[in-house]
């Protein structure tokens, strides 16, 4: 068990941090601010592909199930969010990968509920919908201050990883852990000096990690839902902080913002932990 | 009763008279599984401590049962993947979570027989396909040809299996926590069938 332990945390944790810190820096450091500087966001995606390779290995081609379209979509994400970073003027793409991209992953991933449509699952992806677009709005609305965007990413899948395994999902509590190791490691690109924007690449790849992991969780996994929809509130954080102390301070706003986030995460995690009772921990 | 014999005698000597030979297809009978009767289960090694061993409460099958040449027959089978018992609940809500069955998402899994081979007077070998969590593979069962008898009571004939085999769940994509619920999966299916 604690070969297992020590695995998760070098392959899910340490490694993705390291690749998104190296990631980022050897791209502008060959390339220059522009272009290596600018597709410097696609590192959370090349992290958490890294991650998931070595704890998962890398599914084939054509993927079946959800949890293996995930990696072609983070992968697809990355390399079409670097492009669109490397064009000149991006904020129409922006805005099209705001509300196209999670209408991409959540068609892709639910394909065969959309195929099969009652009015139960048609809400659901209708709501999924909606809480991808205010997300995917936030993170890209907080691109400019690219330390901001990573901490609500990082908050945001921690309490998800915490809620998943709560939740009897082990690997997709993994999968968030290592969402939140390459958030956390382009963070620290970002801290206290912020380098490199969160670009499209990093909305499209980290984002997009996490809509695929959620919408893994709504549609195919029996983890309490309300819990997990109170993660949403972690996307207003950076609203939330704004009020308090030291929040323009580059080293301590991030914290006063993950301070912030951390309240849903405590809130979710806490009615999850209620509802599930004696079924908390893995019985494995 | 002579009207009878004669009949029966007309018939014998009509086929004879056409040359009548059973045809592959009509010499294998059909069954069907007798659901409380059969029991498709499993059991896996875990950590070395135990074997833990679990059911399939759902499921729907056919055999088609050529006693006289085995290799004419064929098994087909569809297994809710949801129905998993483990006598704990606990571990079946995981069990069907994304980590292991991902019931939501695969509801079912099939297998369908390719080649049946007999390897002694009661025993054969059958390969078929088996479809888990949307990759399909080969897997070999040990069969045990028990008993075909009518039933005491009702009359209807039943045929009865023991069908043995291992399986890798890594093979099928299912690989969370391996090295604490380990390969192979050791597959034991007592199949009570009724001819249709």
């Amino acid at each position: 068990m604690e070969d297992l332990v020590t695995e998760v945390l070098i392959n899910g944790v340490a490694i993705p941090v390291g690749v998104a810190v190296l990631f980022a820096t050897f791209f502008s450091w060959c390339l220059g601010p522009v272009p290596g500087g600018r597709i410097a966001s696609a590192a959370i995606g090349v992290a958490f592909l890294a991650g998931y390779t070595l704890l998962f290995t890398w599914p084939d081609f054509p993927p079946r199930s959800s949890g293996q379209k995930l990696v072609y979509a983070v992968l697809a994400g990355a390399v079409i969010g670097a492009v669109i970073d490397l064009m000149k003027s991006p904020a129409l793409f922006k805005y099209l990968a705001i509300i196209l991209w999670p209408a991409a992953i959540i068609g892709w991933l639910g394909w065969r509920q959309l195929t099969n449509l009652s009015f139960e699952t048609g809400v659901t992806l209708g709501l999924l919908f909606i809480a991808a677009v205010f997300m995917f709005d936030r993170l890209a609305n907080y691109g400019s201050r690219p330390s901001q965007a990573s901490v609500v990413l990082l908050v945001a899948s921690i309490g998800a990883s915490f809620i998943a395994l709560i939740g009897a999902s082990g690997s997709l509590s993994q999968k968030f852990a290592i969402l939140a190791a390459a958030a956390g490691g382009f963070l620290l690109c970002n801290w206290p000096k912020p380098r490199f924007n969160f670009g499209i690449a990093a909305l499209m790849a980290g984002g997009g990690a996490f809509l695929s992991l959620a919408t893994s969780i709504v549609l195919f996994s029996e983890v309490h839902l309300i819990s997990f929809a109170l993660l949403l509130l972690v996307f207003l954080a950076p609203m939330g902080a704004q009020k308090l102390p030291w929040q323009r301070s580059p080293a301590l706003g991030p914290i006063m913002i993950g301070i912030v986030g951390a309240i849903p995460v405590i809130a979710g995690t806490a009615i999850a932990i209620v509802v599930a009772g004696d079924s908390f921990e893995l019985p494995f | 009763m002579k009207l009878v014999k004669l009949l029966s005698m007309a018939a014998i000597a009509t086929a004879l008279s056409f040359g009548y030979q059973p045809t592959a297809a009509q010499a294998a009978d059909t069954y069907a599984l007798d659901k409380p009767h059969t029991q498709i289960t499993f059991s896996v090694n875990r950590g070395g401590w135990t074997r833990i061993n679990g059911w399939f409460e759902k499921f729907d099958g056919t055999i088609n049962f050529d006693e006289a040449n085995v290799a004419n027959s064929s098994v087909n089978a569809t297994i809710q993947t949801s129905s998993i018992n483990t006598g704990f609940a606990r571990r079946d809500k995981h069990l069907r979570s994304p980590d292991f069955f991902n019931a939501q998402e695969f509801p079912t899994m099939t297998f369908k027989s390719t080649k049946i081979e007999k390897t002694g007077a009661k025993t054969g070998k059958m390969t078929g396909n088996l479809t888990l969590l949307g990759v399909t593979k080969p897997v070999i069962l040990n069969v045990t040809f028990n008993r075909k008898a009518p039933h005491p009571r009702n009359k209807k004939t039943f045929a009865g299996f023991t069908a043995r085999g291992k399986i890798n769940r890594a093979d099928f994509g299912m690989k969370f926590i391996l090295g604490a619920v380990k390969d192979p999966v050791e597959i034991v299916i007592q199949a009570l069938s009724v001819k249709q």
